[in-house]
């Protein structure tokens, strides 16, 4: 046994995990899920937000990291959708209004609401943090039209909107530590609440902000958007996803495991 | 050039913006706060302008020059000239041709490249995680509590997952933040006040 695991190439347990990945969306296995208390508590947050309220939702992805964020996108315009909440969709990120679209898409958004009186999409917001502190001063002095060309004056639900206070909440769908813009230049100076549904990677970072009262609640990767979809009762690919990610995390332990045995085998043969 | 223009003249509208910037947060006075505003549209706008002189940069790089490797200046060219025409044709970005061809390339390469890190995991996995002293074997459990805590299959192990995420983590990150914050705070100061010239790059003593 210890001369197989001393002779085992890296890149069979590779292409085991590639297996372990499909292979839940070939035979689905649902395990129950626990609902982590950081998502929780973002939940109760916007179940107090009254109908009508305005939620800008800033897409700070690329297609690299959809998998773990989209879900989280999709989820909170269903949710939008269902409590009646205006919605504001913006991007920093290039490849973002393509994505948003998607998002506009998957959850048919056009035949449920009225664009321009119950969500509007003002598309690219170019030139980072320096934009996202015009943008929250005065929407109006630095956007003139959405991301389909109307321009502002003709879209009824910007009246209202001049600034950051007009807000009752930012989610931020962002890869990286990209929320940091939103929560420094915006949530710090204008005190509109803040939602983090960040990618898996980004999550320690974000997470110190959780107790200090700075974000109301974080979405960690694509457990966050499984447990967001079971909280607003949806079913997306954060729900669909999350079997393999529990093969996939389980077989990263057992790697681990003959790894080490390997590593003691090897040991007991005199080796390093 | 004199060193006045190359030197003391950027070093002065630096200075001036920034501590303009600063007064622009603090006062509330109204032609501060409004000239404030002004520059941070005009930074979006600059940044605007900036990436569309991108393209012209990544052009002249390159157009093909008979060197090897020309194949894949071939394929970026495609890339970037390809998608705003096909954008000119359709007229928008949500066009079934011009969504396929994003969709089918873009996006697919993407997350290709970034799904690639599931491999390097597993990698480090095997290689890294040897449990050679008392440290390296509570790096290993740690790892091991977080990998089955954050997912629904080790849910057992979720409240010490928490709490780890929660308490050290955010201890150790926070002291990070406070470092760097403070860092980021001294650097930008010596750069106002124009201590800092790096960024002049050498034509001061040019």
């Amino acid at each position: 046994m210890a001369e197989v695991l001393l002779k085992l190439d890296r890149r069979y347990l590779q292409l085991a995990l590639a297996i372990i990945i499909a292979l839940p969306f070939f035979f689905p296995v649902e395990f129950p899920i626990q609902v982590s208390p950081e998502t929780k508590q973002g939940f109760d947050f916007i179940q107090k937000l009254p109908e009508g309220s305005v939620i800008l939702i800033a897409y700070d992805a690329s297609a690299a990291g959809m998998a773990e964020v989209h879900p989280q996108f999709n989820a909170m315009i269903e949710y939008c959708i269902k409590r009646h909440f205006k919605i504001i969709t913006v991007s920093t990120w290039a490849e973002g209004p393509m994505l948003i679209e998607w998002g506009f898409r998957d959850t048919k958004i056009f035949s449920r609401l009225k664009y321009g009186q119950d969500f509007v999409n003002l598309g690219y917001l170019s030139g980072g943090s320096a934009a996202i502190m015009a943008f929250a001063k005065d929407v109006h002095a630095l956007l003139k039209m959405d991301h389909y060309g109307n321009k502002m004056e003709t879209l009824p639900m910007m009246d209202k909107i001049n600034n950051a206070k007009d807000i009752a909440l930012i989610y931020d769908v962002a890869v990286g530590g990209g929320f940091t813009d939103w929560l420094w230049y915006v949530q710090g100076v204008y005190k509109t609440p803040m939602y983090a549904a960040v990618s898996a990677w980004a999550a320690p970072t974000a997470l110190p902000y959780l107790p200090s009262g700075q974000i109301v609640g974080l979405n960690n990767g694509l457990k966050g958007a499984a447990d967001f979809e079971k909280l607003v009762g949806v079913r997306g690919f954060g729900l669909g996803g999350i079997t393999s990610l529990s093969s996939a995390h389980l077989w990263a332990v057992l790697v681990m495991v003959i790894g080490n045995l390997i590593y003691f085998a090897g040991k007991r043969k005199g080796g390093k | 050039m004199s060193v006045t223009m190359k030197k003391y003249i950027p070093l002065g509208i630096l200075s001036f913006l920034g501590f303009h910037m600063i007064a622009g947060y603090f006062l509330t006075v109204p032609i501060v706060v409004d000239t404030a505003r002004e520059v941070q549209n005009f930074s979006a706008i600059i940044s605007t302008v900036a990436l569309g002189f991108g393209p012209f940069a990544i052009l002249r790089q390159h157009i093909p020059r008979g060197r090897k490797g020309n194949i894949f200046s071939i394929v970026l060219l495609a890339g970037l000239i390809g998608m705003p025409v096909l954008y000119l044709i359709t007229g928008s970005t949500v066009s079934l041709p011009y969504d396929w061809t994003y969709r089918s390339t873009v996006a697919a390469l993407d997350t290709a490249i970034y799904s690639l890190v599931a491999y390097s995991i597993i990698a480090g996995c095997f290689r890294a995680f040897r449990v050679r002293n008392i440290d390296s074997l509570l790096v290993m459990g740690a790892a091991v509590v977080l990998l089955l805590g954050k997912v629904p299959i080790g849910g057992a192990f979720g409240p010490l997952s928490d709490w780890l995420m929660a308490t050290p983590n955010t201890a150790g990150y926070r002291g990070v933040q406070l470092g760097v914050g403070l860092g980021l705070f001294a650097y930008s100061l010596r750069i106002l006040l124009g201590v800092e010239r790096t960024w002049l790059a050498e034509v001061g003593e040019s």
